[in-house]
């Protein structure tokens, strides 16, 4: 069985449309086992919203990743979609208690199952 | 290996029946929470999936996913459960949280006005960018 912390849940909220970003970004780092769902923002100013300037529609990406490159590919994210810029969107990881089962495990490994 | 005192944020995860979400995302901010994102979902395996001519209607659910300090974690979640409690229990579902241990793109507002608070008048120039990560807490 995997240890506590070795494989990470990479989870990304982006503004809609930068969640394919977020998957070539993934699998240029071997990173397999993602998807993408789409989301919707409950933050921002009121008149903003009110004035319909504000974008709600967010994309979600989920990867399971090793716990080793999750600082680099949260790095490369940082770059890529402006993350310091408020409001560009938000990435971190949660860490897997467990996982189940050898394909499981090839698949984050981005061996072939 | 990542100690628990490391952690300061929290990931908040609240499931409850369609057209619930705004209930809870209310209750998350009254507590602290600047914001969250919903998440459409379909309920599976529950009692209440009903069955029309073999036709399995399942339960449309909304996420709402909060990242949170982990100092006031505990009062969203509760007040998310009390407002969920209320109108008869209606749209009730599940909150629980996990612990997040790297995160970016999240900004601090320096001299720590409760976060429920701000608005978009306030002075951007006292916000910085807050990133944390395992090794070294925030930067």
């Amino acid at each position: 069985m995997a240890k506590r912390g070795e494989y990470k849940l990479l989870i990304s909220i982006l503004n809609r449309g930068m969640g394919s970003e977020m998957e070539k970004l993934l699998s240029a780092r071997g990173v397999y086992c993602s998807a993408v769902a789409m989301g919707t923002g409950t933050a921002g100013g009121e008149i903003l919203q009110w004035l319909g300037l504000a974008s709600k529609d967010k994309d979600v990406a989920m990867a399971l990743i090793r716990g080793d490159i999750a600082q680099e590919v949260m790095r490369m994210a940082e770059d890529i979609f402006s993350l310091t810029v408020s409001g560009s969107g938000i990435v971190f990881t949660v860490p897997l208690a467990s996982l189940c089962g050898r394909k499981s495990i090839d698949l984050i490994e981005g061996r072939r199952v | 290996m990542m100690d628990n005192n490391d952690i300061v944020y929290e990931l908040i995860v609240t499931v409850v029946d369609r057209g619930f979400s705004e209930r809870v995302m209310d209750a998350a901010k009254s507590k602290g929470a600047r914001g969250g994102t919903v998440l459409h979902a379909r309920g599976t395996g529950s009692k209440e999936a009903m069955q029309f001519f073999n036709i399995t209607v399942q339960q449309e659910k909304d996420i709402i996913i909060i990242v949170a300090p982990k100092d006031i974690r505990s009062d969203i979640m509760r007040e998310i459960a009390i407002a969920n409690s209320l109108e008869g229990g209606q749209g009730t579902g599940i909150t629980f949280s996990l612990p997040v241990d790297s995160i970016v793109g999240l900004r601090k507002i320096n001299n720590a006005a409760p976060a429920a608070t701000l608005t978009d008048s306030d002075d951007k120039a006292a916000e910085q960018p807050v990133k944390c990560d395992a090794e070294g807490g925030k930067d």
